[in-house]
């Protein structure tokens, strides 16, 4: 039940995203486009906004809202606790330490390399940024072959800590045009990505969340404590490590491409466990389709309201996703 | 075909849970163990589980080192029910209790799985709470619908020449009368279905009235094993719980039970 209406809510907020933006484009052209299995020629201002602007950008903004959907279900499920998101592991912060980095040092320290990658350069300090990180959080948690989660959050925490300061000395050194570029970072932002920097983001996104999904059933079980998952046939310490691969994979590629988009991760599976229950082979599939819709939704938003400039769309997520997060909670305090 | 525990010690930092222990659990038999708070039951119970690898000597089940068997292949041989859960989740009865079907949920139909929580579930009395949310119960009905569970975990299939086995850490603490002696019952019950069941118990009535072994332990030894009356001693009681009293059974019509003396 709930995942056709998620699908046709993700449906319906793809086709919105065509559709709507600064250059207006018909929906019968849309259908056109599609019925010809977008084979069209590169040819009039329509065609190349749809082409090179549109649709990279909200399949961008689906796989990046999925990823942050299903991998804040997956962390809420290995800490077994209904306020974990994403950042315990390190991905936020050490995407955050990266793209800074390369912000803040990179034309002084590698100049050779920056004019070399140009806009790569970003996306892909960032995402060694978040590898290093995760890393070495992983390194701390899974000691003589145990991989237990106490560590893993105290671990995580101390990590994130010292990431902060290092940031915080980054930023305090930074010129003015650095500072205004680092902060627009850290509020996130789907636009100005080409097919070549979006697809290999997509393929990582795409073969974790496949991973995630295939343990759906193992961590209900996981749910019940990590003796009794065992009992019943789950190897436990395995399914740990593979649920901290996979979401570190996929967060960590949505961030060096999209910068920091808080709340979703957090918010969207806590709601939908919320509207629907805890059971993962439902769980997983409707945050997903919900956080992909929820973000491309909040995109078009963040590209309509101050035309032609854009919001920065963590901006968006939080200022909508906060009052109806609210909302269901009051509305629904018998379930939780 | 049986569990064999072989010159068995745990450590764990230097402490010493269990030391030495030689037991033997066959499939046909309620096996149940009793001794003082911090006797070393539950660790013995964990050996046996597979959680707790073993410091010095081995276990085996049905002739296979314990440490040989995959989490899968484990879960089809033994079930575990341990003595607390946390449920940060709120799963319904149901969904609780067909977790226990994971092992060989792909063998079976949809029909077929339902029909075997419908028996589990009609057993332990918790038909009535199947949409109920898993957090709500009380801690009695909590503990039946673990044990629906767990018993849904070796449910199929009905008979097997391989014997199977299901250990129990305090099934009855938070029980009443009634289901006490319900689940005991039908621990003993399972044995006929070649599964052997290893059970940890408080209460020694209860204990002297189920056991076809009973297994006293005191500061991680074994202290003697046995026939009930054997084992309930007025010198073992003494020795191990530091209390004066008797085993008692009045005829066949009774079951039999322990009595402490006035004087203590």
């Amino acid at each position: 039940m709930a995942i056709p209406f998620t699908l046709g809510l993700m449906l319906f907020s793809t086709f919105w995203a065509l559709v709507v933006g600064a250059v207006p484009l018909s929906e019968s052209d849309i259908l056109t486009y599609v019925s010809h299995g977008f084979a069209e020629g590169h040819s009039s201002l329509s065609t190349r906004v749809l082409f090179e602007i549109r649709l990279p950008r909200t399949i961008l903004s689906l796989c990046v809202g999925g990823a942050l959907g299903l991998c804040g279900a997956a962390m809420q499920a290995l800490f077994r606790n209904p306020l974990a998101d994403p950042s315990l592991i390190g991905v936020a912060g050490g995407g955050a330490l990266g793209a800074v980095t390369v912000i803040v040092l990179g034309n002084s320290l590698w100049p050779q390399a920056m004019a070399v990658i140009g806009q790569y350069a970003l996306p892909i300090g960032a995402m060694l940024g978040c590898l290093g990180v995760c890393a070495i959080i992983y390194r701390l948690s899974n000691r003589q072959g145990q991989f237990t989660i106490i560590t893993l959050l105290l671990s995580g925490i101390a990590v994130n800590a010292i990431v902060g300061s290092l940031i915080g000395i980054l930023t305090l050194v930074s010129s003015d045009s650095e500072l205004r570029e680092l902060t627009f970072w850290t509020m996130g932002n789907l636009g100005g990505n080409s097919w070549a920097l979006t697809l290999p983001v997509l393929a990582l996104i795409l073969i974790s969340l496949i991973g995630l999904s295939r343990l759906a059933k193992p961590l209900n079980l996981y749910l019940l404590g990590e003796a009794q998952a065992q009992h019943l046939g789950v190897s436990v310490s395995h399914l740990k490590r593979q649920v901290f691969i996979y979401t570190a994979m996929a967060v960590g590629a949505a961030v060096s491409i999209s910068g920091m988009i808080g709340f979703v991760g957090f918010v969207v599976p806590h709601l939908v466990r919320i509207l629907i229950g805890p059971d993962h082979r439902f769980l997983f599939p409707v945050s997903m389709l919900f956080g992909a819709s929820f973000l491309t939704i909040t995109d078009v938003i963040a590209r309509i309201v101050i035309v032609p400039a854009e919001l920065p769309i963590g901006l968006v997520t939080s200022a909508l996703g906060g009052p109806f997060f609210l909302f269901v909670l009051y509305k629904q305090t018998g379930r939780y | 075909m049986n569990i064999e525990i072989q010159a068995l010690s745990i450590s764990v930092d230097k402490k010493t849970l269990l030391d030495d222990i030689d037991l033997t659990i066959k499939p046909n038999e309620l096996s149940l163990l009793i001794g003082p708070n911090g006797a070393g039951k539950s660790t013995l119970l964990k050996a046996c589980s597979g959680d707790m690898p073993p410091s010095k000597g081995d276990v085996f089940i049905n002739q296979k080192s314990i440490a040989s068997f995959s989490p899968l292949e484990l879960a089809k041989t033994r079930a575990v029910m341990t003595q607390s859960y946390q449920m940060g989740f709120n799963f319904t009865v149901i969904e609780v209790v067909s977790m226990g079907c994971f092992n060989y949920e792909e063998d079976i139909s949809q029909v077929q799985k339902l029909d075997i929580l419908q028996d589990v579930m009609h057993f332990m009395e918790i038909e009535h709470l199947a949409e109920r949310s898993f957090m709500t119960l009380s801690g009695g009905e909590q503990q039946r619908t673990q044990l629906a569970r767990v018993l849904a975990q070796l449910w199929l299939p009905y008979e097997q020449d391989e014997a199977r086995y299901l250990f129990l850490d305090e099934p009855t603490s938070s029980l009443d009368v009634f289901h006490q002696y319900h689940v005991l019952s039908l621990a003993k019950a399972l044995t006929k279905r070649n599964i052997g069941v290893l059970a940890v118990i408080h209460d020694l009535s209860l204990a002297a009235s189920f056991a076809d072994q009973l297994v006293l332990l005191n500061n991680g030894k074994m202290v003697t094993k046995g026939r009930p009356e054997n084992v309930l001693q007025r010198s073992h009681l003494e020795k191990v719980y530091g209390i004066k009293a008797e085993y008692y059974h009045h005829s066949v019509a009774v079951k039999p039970s322990v009595l402490l003396d006035q004087q203590q």
